[in-house]
């Protein structure tokens, strides 16, 4: 547990050093929901209709630009080696490192949701529903994407690549994630969708550091 | 028992005599279900002649997942007893399994404008059989992405896996989300709800193309084994010319 | 002649019956074909590099594919 926080503390000093990057995805994210009303026109119905998904695609894309640089700049000055080498089991190693992705590029993007909700005027009722799923979906959001670039670690194209292999990965948390937020407006029990959320963050936790450390040893090779 | 046939010798002379047993029969069974599907079977009570799009559409779906099943089976298998003809068994399928894929959707696309009025639908059996499609094009793309092609092929393995977990969760999170394409009517605990004189040229078709996957991954296998051995030759040839 | 023109007809669905036929066709005969052809092309490749590599090669070939 000690080396869980050993490398959390050393990937959030890293990335703190690079706040800008945090920064350029949140952007990135209010931007692209931005972009949604110019296309379909400013009908306050419709938009509030649309919020939900808008927030939730809009979030998962501006996560995918985030994940190709997760292991790169290890890999290529050889302490992503150290690391496996180290005393701590890879798996621990996969674990911190979509912990530390989460706080900085999860937490940002779920801070920044509500905003994009009032831009899009979702209803009142609709707003504990959207950070429930977005707290319970963003860690599963960065587990997943942990894997994905391990996987395509020292590929070419990278992060096209990543997208690709992730983003069907990912469908059932934006189904359940909007389909709580509209249930939730609706005036239906959410406790279903936000438990099957759960369910998915749960199995991920345990599964994706098994396939991160599996492709990371392959990658290392 | 299996490890013997890492040999490529041995493994293109049980490849040559499983060869004929799989292409024949695949060939003949395809084209005796074709006649039955087309003229000799009776157009369905509700969807007059359209049903005969079924006769491919259905066994083109079940290939699709058989491919990816047998494609995660061997991905495993490579991973974890290093069996180097699993990891070409997968990437051999691969291509197969997409184009089944493809089938699928294209037919069901084309059985959908006459009978639901539309193209397409986002209903949960087609969104999954789309994202499965997604899943096809992923795992050809990350095996190609690579300079080492070893450590592609180990990669896109891993990804097999992970989508093999993945599949029935996609598949239930869209039946809740979404439903209109019609419940399997073959495979039920009460027997089959459809006409025998459908499902004889129905599995006719199933059994046609999984025989015409076996004879085509053969075939592949081989192509790829003879690249692998093409590379390694010419690498050979040029550390050689350099020695020199 | 009618018989035929109705067959084709399929109950005026015959557009989307036969392009859908049409598609399986040219999707699974098309797949077969490039595999052919590739296994083909490479082949040949194999058989040009064995012409001009040393003897001692050609005989270790197969051995050193097995266990790379």
């Amino acid at each position: 547990m000690s080396a869980l926080v050993l490398i959390l503390r050393r990937e959030m000093r890293l990335a703190l050093r690079q706040i800008g990057d945090s920064a350029i995805i949140v952007l990135f994210f209010v931007l692209a929901a931005v972009l949604f009303p110019f296309g379909v026109g400013p009908e306050p119905n419709m938009l509030a209709r649309m919020a939900p998904g808008v927030v939730w695609v809009t979030a998962l894309l501006a996560a995918m630009l985030s994940f190709e640089r997760l292991f790169t700049p290890d890999f290529e000055d050889g302490s992503l080696e150290q690391l496996a080498l180290g005393p701590a089991p890879l798996e621990m190693v996969a674990l911190a490192k979509a912990a530390a992705h989460w706080l900085t590029t999860g937490l940002p993007l779920m801070i920044a949701a509500p905003l994009i909700a009032v831009l899009y005027r979702l209803p009142d009722s609709g707003y504990g529903a959207l950070m429930t799923t977005m707290a319970l979906g963003t860690p599963t959001i960065s587990l997943i994407g942990t894997v994905g670039a391990a996987l395509t670690l020292g590929s070419r194209r990278g992060g096209v690549l990543l997208s690709l292999l992730v983003i069907p990965l990912i469908v059932p948390v934006l189904i359940f994630g909007t389909a709580a937020i509209d249930a939730a407006i609706g005036g239906f029990p959410v406790r279903q969708h936000l438990m099957l959320m759960g369910g998915f963050l749960l199995g991920a936790l345990v599964l994706t550091p098994l396939a991160t450390a599996a492709a990371l040893r392959q990658a290392l090779e | 028992m299996i490890q013997q046939y890492a040999n490529p010798a041995r493994f293109n002379r049980l490849a040559a005599t499983l060869m004929p047993w799989f292409a024949w029969p695949a060939g003949i069974l395809i084209v005796v279900g074709l006649y039955f599907a087309l003229f000799n079977s009776p157009p369905d009570y509700q969807q007059g002649d359209t049903v005969r799009i079924m006769y491919v559409h259905v066994p083109a779906a079940w290939m699709a997942l058989f491919v990816y099943t047998s494609m995660a089976l061997s991905s495993a298998v490579g991973l974890i007893w290093k069996h180097p003809l699993a990891h070409l068994s997968a990437q051999a399928a691969a291509p197969i399994g997409a184009c089944f894929t493809f089938v699928c959707l294209l037919t069901g696309s084309l059985w959908g404008k006459p009978m639901w009025g539309t193209w397409w639908v986002w209903d949960a059996r087609l969104t999954s059989v789309l994202i499965l499609f997604f899943l096809y094009l992923g795992f050809m793309a990350l095996q190609n992405a690579f300079d080492d092609p070893a450590r592609g092929e180990r990669s896109a393995a891993i990804l097999a896996i992970i989508g093999f977990i993945n599949v029935p969760i996609i598949k239930f999170s869209v039946d809740w989300w979404n439903t209109l394409h019609q419940p399997a009517s073959v495979v039920k605990m009460s027997g089959p709800a459809i006409h025998s004189s459908m499902l004889i040229p129905l599995f006719m078709m199933g059994i046609g193309f999984t025989l015409y996957f076996c004879a085509l991954l053969l075939l592949r296998m081989k192509t790829l084994m003879l690249a692998r051995r093409a590379r390694g030759m010419s690498m050979a040839q040029l550390h050689q010319q350099t020695a020199e | 002649m009618q018989m035929i023109s109705d067959f084709l007809a399929m109950g005026g669905y015959g557009g989307f019956i036969w392009s859908a036929y049409g598609a399986v066709a040219v999707i699974l005969i098309g797949l077969l074909v490039i595999s052919l052809r590739e296994l083909r092309t490479t082949s040949a490749e194999v058989a040009a590099l064995e012409a001009n590599s040393p003897r001692r090669r050609r005989n270790n070939a197969d051995n050193k594919d097995a266990t790379s």
